[in-house]
C-alpha cells in the first residue's frame, strides 16, 4: 500500500462508526441525543454555527470515502460443484460474411430465410461464433420451430451455455426429444406424446400400435383422434383391426380420421361396400356414336348402417342429404376404380360428369377423392379441365390441393402450356394463380418464363394499376422459390425497370434483394472460418 | 482501405437511419454504384421519379445526398457505406459522376480555406446543452474590466448558492433522513431548480439524484447519507475554492457544474501523443441528443482516456472514433485531480485492432481495489474508475452476475528477486475464491460467460466501488482454429 495520509489504523473503527452515525441521521440531529462518533482530523471548531448537523454531514463525507477506499470483495461461496469448462469446438465456425448475414437475420432481416440457413449451416458442419450465441439462443427460445435447427449449429460452447440456462434447456431438449425417453409418453403433453408414437413409429410400427391401442380406450375423443392420425407413418395392412374398431366411434372427429386410414389400405372392407352403394348410382350409357353419365342419387335414407361406412348425415360441402351421401361415398372411394371400372382416361370420365346436371357434385367428390388417394393422374385431369374452363362458370375445386398431389415436374408439365396459351399477364391470366402452387426451386425454364413475361407488364406503366396487387403477390412467391444461382436471370431484365414501377418497385427490390441474400446465404456456407476469435 | 460493419454502424449515429438504412444496404434499388480510395456513390431509388444520388467522401468520411433528409448520414448514405462495408464489390463503378465531383471539389476548397486559417480557431463549437461556459470570450482583450466584473458577479452568485445549499443540508440532517422519505417531489426538485439559477448545474444534478436512491433497496437511508456527506464535502471544498491548489480548483468547478470549452482545454494543457486503442464505446439516446462515450487506452503511456460526445438530431459526432479502432494522435485531458476526460485532436487512423486480442496490461482484483484507494484519496468524489481486469470466469450467482476469480494457491518460496514484479507483489495470494460483481443485464452476462466458456476473460469496464460496468472483454484463449 502506499503511505496515505490517513489516522493510524487503530483508531478508525469505519464499520461502527458509521451505524452509529446512521441512527442519529435517520432520526435528525433534533430528535436524536446520541453522540456522534468523532473523527480526528476532521473535528469541525466548537464555534461553527450549526455545529452538530455540519460536524454529522462532514463525518457522513469522511467515512464513505473511508469505506470505499476500505472495500473488500466478498468470498465466493464454496462450490458445489466444480464449475466445467466448455469442451473444445469440434466444427468449423462460420467465416465473417457468414458471421454478418447471421447477425442480419437474427436483427429480423429476411425472417423466413433464417430457419433454412441455420439447417444448411448444420448440414455443411459449420457453427455460429461464440458472441452470436446468446443473440441466437433467444431468438429461438420463443419460436419453438427454431429449436431443432438452432440445437444443430451451438456447437459445444452453444451447448454448454444453453444447458446452463433453464430458458434455454428446452432448445436444446429439442435435438434430443426424438430419442427413446419413456417418461414422455407416459405422461407428456399431447403434443409431445404424438411427437413421441410418431417417432416410434417410424422404426418400430408394431410396438407403437401396441402402445396406442392400450392407450386409446382411456383418452378423451379428442386426443384419440390425434393419437390415430400417428398411424399414417408407415401404415400397413396390420393396423386395419384397430382402425376398423374406431370406425364406429362415437365422435365424427375420430371417425373421420380412421376412414382415410383405412381407405388407403388393400383388402380392407371398407372399400368394397363404398363400392357396393356407389356403383349402381352411376352409370355409363354408350349408344353407337356417344357416352352419357347417368347418376341417381341413393334409394334409401341415411341410417346407422352408412355410419360404419365412414358416411354421415350431413357434409357441408354437398348440398341436399340424399346428395350429400352419394357426393360423400364418391370421394371415398379411390377414382382410379371407376377409370377401369369404365374403360375410359380420367379426362372422358370428367368430361362426361361435367355434362351432366350433377357436375359440381361429381367434380368436387373426385377431386376430394384424388387428394385422398394421392391419385396425381386425377388430380392433373381435373387441373387441366378446371384451367380449360372459362373463367366465369368454373367450379371452385381444391385447386392447391390437388396440386399438391402433382410431383414438381408434373406441375411444371402443367404450367408451362398455360403460361404459352396466355402469354401476357394479366390478373385473369389462368396461370397466375397454378404457377404460384409450384415449389421451390423453380426450374430455369419456368423463371425465365414467369421474368419475361413481367418484364413485359411493367414496362408498360399505364397498366401498373391494374396489375399492382396481382403481380406484387407474384413476386413475393418468387422470393421464396427461385433459387439463388438464377439470381442474375432475375437481376438483369428486372432491375434496370426498378426507376419506372411506381407501385412496384417495392416488391420487385424484396425479390431482387432476397434471392441476392440468398444467394450470399449460400456462399456464406463455403466461406473459410473467422480467423480465430470473437470480437467485442 | 476497407470499411468494417463496425466502424459503419459507428459512422450512422442514428438507430432509426441504421435500421433504414440496413434495408437499403442491398443491391437492387442501386444503380450506377461506383467507389475510388476516396469516395463512393450511388444512385437510390426513392418514391419520387428521380433517384436520389447519394455520395461519402471517405477521407473525412462526409455524406452528400440529394434526398430532403436533414440527418447525415440520411438513410440512403448509411445504406450505400453498409453496402460498401459489406459487399464493396458491388460498387464497380470506376469514374464518380460530375455532381459527386462537384461536390467534392466544393468541400476540398472549404477545408484549404479552414487550413489557412489560424489553427486555434475553433472547429466545432462545444455542443453539450447542460451548462454554462466558464471561457472568455474573443473580445476579452477589448473590455476586460467588464469582464472581470462580470466574471466576480457570478463567482458570488455561486457561492451564495453554494451557502444556501448548505442550509438546505442542514436542515434536512436536522429533520432526519427518515423524514425525507414522505418529501414531495417539489421538495428536492425547488433545491435543484435553484442551484440551477444559481449556475451550479453539477451540484444541482446530484440534489436530483437523491430521490432516485430511495428507489434502489431497503439500504436506501445509508446510500443517502453517503452522497449527502459527499455532497457536503464538495460545497464545503466549493466554499474555499481560493484556498485550493489549481488542480483542485478546475477539477471542484468542473464538478459544481462549469463547464470547460474544448478549445480551452486545448489552449491551456499539454497534449498527450500515443497510439490510442478504442476499448469500449457506449451510445445513449435521450430525445434527439445521441451522446457517445469512447474510452480509449494509450499503448506507451498506458493511460486511460474518455472522450464524451454529443451528436443532435442526428449530425455526425466530431471525430469519426470506430470500436476496437487504433489512432495515433493527441489528446488533451480536462485539468483536474485526475484527468480522465479527454478532448481529442487530430487523430489517424491506423486500422482495428484485431477484435479477439486482448489488451495487454490487465490487472487483478487486489490491484484495482488499491489503485481504487489511490484515486480516492485523489479525488473522493470519483464516481468510476475504468479498469483492465484479467483472470476473472463470469459466473452467475444468486444475487446477478459476477466475475469470480478463483483461489491461488499460496506462493511458493521463491528468491525475492527483482523478476517478481509490481503485480505479484500486490495481488497477495487469496486462499478462497473472491466474488466482484457485475453491474449489467442478465443477457450482457450470458455474453459473457459464451464468450469464457468457464475459463478466465479479460474484461474492460468502469468500477463504481461496489461493482464492476462491463464494457468490453476478450477471451484468454480465441476461439480455436481447426484445420
Amino acid at each position: 500500500m502506499s503511505a496515505l495520509p490517513l489516522a493510524p489504523e487503530t483508531a478508525l473503527r469505519p464499520g461502527a462508526d458509521w451505524q452509529q452515525l446512521l441512527r442519529v441521521a435517520l432520526l435528525g440531529t433534533r430528535q436524536s441525543p446520541d453522540p456522534l462518533p468523532t473523527l480526528p482530523d476532521f473535528e469541525l471548531p466548537d464555534d461553527t454555527p450549526d455545529h452538530r448537523e455540519k460536524q454529522a454531514l462532514l463525518s457522513a463525507g469522511v467515512l464513505t470515502t473511508i469505506r470505499k477506499a476500505g472495500y473488500q470483495f466478498p468470498t465466493a461461496p464454496p462450490e458445489k460443484s466444480v464449475a466445467p469448462v466448455a469442451a473444445p469446438e469440434t466444427q468449423e465456425v462460420l467465416g465473417p460474411s457468414g458471421t454478418q448475414l447471421l447477425h442480419q437475420l437474427l436483427n429480423g432481416q429476411y425472417p423466413e430465410l433464417l430457419p433454412e440457413f441455420l439447417a444448411a449451416a448444420a448440414e455443411h458442419q459449420r457453427r455460429v461464433p461464440h458472441q452470436v450465441l446468446v443473440s441466437l439462443l433467444e431468438h429461438a427460445r420463443t419460436r419453438p420451430t427454431l429449436h431443432r435447427a438452432a440445437a444443430a449449429v451451438l456447437g459445444q460452447r452453444g451447448a454448454w451455455l444453453a444447458a446452463q440456462n433453464p430458458a434455454w434447456q428446452t432448445l436444446l431438449a429439442a435435438s434430443e426429444q426424438a430419442t427413446d425417453d419413456a417418461a414422455i409418453w407416459e405422461t407428456g403433453a399431447i403434443r409431445q406424446r404424438t411427437f413421441y408414437l410418431e417417432t416410434l413409429r417410424r422404426h418400430n410400427p408394431a410396438q407403437a400400435r401396441e402402445l396406442l391401442a392400450a392407450a386409446l380406450p382411456q383418452e378423451p375423443a379428442k386426443h384419440q383422434a390425434q393419437l390415430l392420425e400417428t398411424l399414417a407413418v408407415q401404415l400397413s395392412p396390420d393396423d386395419a383391426a384397430l382402425l376398423e374398431q374406431y370406425l364406429a366411434s362415437k365422435s365424427k372427429e375420430v371417425r373421420q380420421t380412421v376412414v382415410p386410414l383405412l381407405l388407403r389400405l388393400p383388402n380392407t372392407m371398407l372399400p368394397e361396400r363404398l363400392w357396393q352403394r356407389a356403383e349402381p348410382l352411376l352409370q355409363l350409357k354408350r349408344t353407337l356414336l356417344s357416352k352419357k353419365l347417368l347418376v341417381e342419387l341413393p334409394a334409401t335414407d341415411w341410417d346407422k348402417t352408412w355410419l360404419l361406412d365412414g358416411i354421415e348425415q350431413k357434409d357441408s360441402r354437398f348440398q341436399g342429404e340424399k346428395a350429400a351421401l352419394l357426393g360423400q361415398v364418391l370421394a371415398l372411394l379411390p377414382p382410379q376404380r371407376w377409370a377401369e371400372h369404365w374403360h375410359l382416361m380420367p379426362a372422358n370420365i370428367i368430361d362426361l360428369a361435367a355434362d351432366t346436371e350433377w357436375a359440381a357434385l361429381l367434380l368436387t367428390a373426385w377431386a376430394e377423392a384424388a387428394v385422398l388417394h394421392q391419385d396425381a393422374a386425377w388430380a392433373t385431369a381435373l387441373l387441366e379441365w378446371h384451367y380449360a374452363q372459362p373463367r366465369k362458370n368454373a367450379l371452385s375445386l381444391p385447386v392447391a390441393r390437388l396440386a399438391a398431389q402433382l410431383s414438381p415436374a408434373e406441375l411444371i408439365g402443367l404450367v408451362l402450356p398455360q403460361l404459352q396459351a396466355t402469354p401476357h399477364f394479366a390478373t385473369d391470366a389462368p396461370w397466375l394463380h397454378l404457377v404460384q402452387l409450384v415449389p421451390a426451386p423453380w426450374p430455369e425454364a419456368l423463371t425465365r418464363r414467369v421474368v419475361e413475361l413481367l418484364r413485359r407488364a411493367l414496362k408498360q406503366p399505364e397498366q401498373l394499376h391494374r396489375i399492382q396487387y396481382a403481380a406484387s403477390q407474384l413476386l413475393e412467391h418468387m422470393a421464396r422459390v427461385v433459387p439463388a444461382d438464377q439470381y442474375s436471370l432475375c437481376a438483369e431484365p428486372l432491375q434496370p425497370l426498378i426507376q419506372d414501377v411506381p407501385y412496384l418497385h417495392n416488391s420487385l427490390a424484396r425479390l431482387l434483394n432476397t434471392l441476392h441474400f440468398r444467394q450470399q446465404l449460400q456462399e456464406a456456407l463455403h466461406e473459410p472460418p473467422s480467423p480465430a476469435g470473437p470480437t467485442p | 482501405m476497407t470499411w468494417t460493419e463496425e466502424q459503419a454502424r459507428a459512422l450512422i449515429t442514428d438507430s432509426g437511419t441504421l435500421k433504414r438504412g440496413q434495408e437499403l444496404a442491398a443491391p437492387a434499388k442501386w444503380q450506377n454504384l461506383g467507389r475510388t480510395d476516396t469516395a463512393a456513390w450511388g444512385e437510390c431509388k426513392g418514391s419520387g421519379s428521380k433517384p436520389y444520388q447519394t455520395g461519402i467522401d471517405l477521407t473525412e468520411p462526409a455524406f452528400k445526398c440529394s434526398c430532403p433528409s436533414r440527418v447525415f448520414p440520411c438513410k440512403h448514405g448509411a445504406g450505400l457505406l453498409l453496402l460498401l462495408a459489406r459487399q464493396p464489390q458491388l460498387l464497380s463503378g470506376p469514374t464518380p459522376p460530375a455532381w459527386l465531383e462537384e461536390w467534392l471539389g466544393k468541400r476540398q476548397q472549404t477545408q484549404e480555406k479552414k487550413a489557412t486559417k489560424p489553427p486555434k480557431a475553433p472547429e466545432v463549437a462545444e455542443t453539450d446543452p447542460s451548462g454554462s461556459s466558464f471561457s472568455a470570450g474573443k473580445e476579452a482583450s477589448l473590455n476586460d474590466d467588464a469582464r472581470q466584473k462580470r466574471e466576480a458577479q457570478r463567482q458570488a452568485r455561486m457561492q451564495r448558492g453554494a451557502q444556501e445549499l448548505e442550509t438546505w443540508l442542514v436542515d434536512l440532517l436536522r429533520t432526519g433522513l427518515a423524514a425525507t422519505d414522505q418529501q414531495p417531489r417539489s421538495y428536492w426538485e425547488t433545491q435543484a431548480a435553484r442551484l440551477v439559477d444559481n449556475q451550479l448545474p453539477g451540484l444541482a444534478t446530484i440534489v436530483r439524484e437523491l430521490p432516485t436512491l430511495r428507489h434502489q433497496g431497503a439500504d436506501w437511508p445509508a446510500r443517502l447519507l453517503a452522497r449527502l456527506g459527499e455532497l457536503y464535502l464538495l460545497v464545503r471544498t466549493f466554499q474555499r475554492l481560493p484556498e485550493l491548489a489549481a488542480e483542485a480548483r478546475q477539477e471542484v468547478l468542473q464538478l459544481v457544474g462549469v463547464n470547460l470549452k474544448k478549445e480551452e482545454v486545448q489552449a491551456t494543457q499539454p497534449a498527450v501523443a500515443d497510439e490510442w486503442r478504442v476499448l469500449a464505446q457506449t451510445t445513449t439516446e435521450e430525445e434527439r441528443l445521441t451522446v457517445r462515450r469512447s474510452w480509449l487506452h494509450g499503448q506507451h503511456t498506458g493511460r486511460f482516456a474518455l472522450v464524451v460526445e454529443f451528436s443532435f438530431g442526428g449530425q455526425p459526432f466530431a471525430t469519426p472514433l470506430v470500436p476496437s479502432g487504433r489512432y495515433t494522435g493527441e489528446l488533451t485531458f480536462y485539468p483536474g485531480l485526475l484527468p480522465l476526460r479527454a478532448v481529442p485532436g487530430i487523430l489517424t487512423f491506423r486500422g482495428t485492432a484485431p477484435g479477439y486480442l486482448a489488451p495487454a496490461s490487465g490487472i487483478g482484483p487486489g490491484q484495482l481495489l488499491d489503485e481504487h484507494a489511490t484515486a480516492l484519496a485523489r479525488l473522493p468524489w470519483l464516481r468510476e474508475w475504468p479498469v483492465l481486469l484479467s483472470g476473472g470466469i463470469p459466473v452467475p450467482s444468486a444475487d446477478g452476475w459476477v466475475l469470480r476469480f478463483p483461489a491461488s494457491p499460496a506462493p511458493t518460496a521463491l528468491p525475492n528477486d527483482a523478476a517478481t514484479s509490481a503485480t505479484e507483489a500486490i495481488e497477495a495470494p487469496t486462499p478462497t475464491a473472491l466474488d466482484l460483481r457485475l453491474l449489467c443485464p442478465d443477457l450482457t452476462g450470458w455474453e459473457l460467460r459464451a464468450l469464457s466458456g468457464g475459463v478466465p476473460l479479460t474484461v474492460f469496464g468502469e468500477w463504481t466501488g461496489q461493482g464492476l460496468r462491463p464494457l468490453a472483454s476478450w477471451p484468454a484463449v480465441a476461439e480455436p482454429q481447426i484445420t
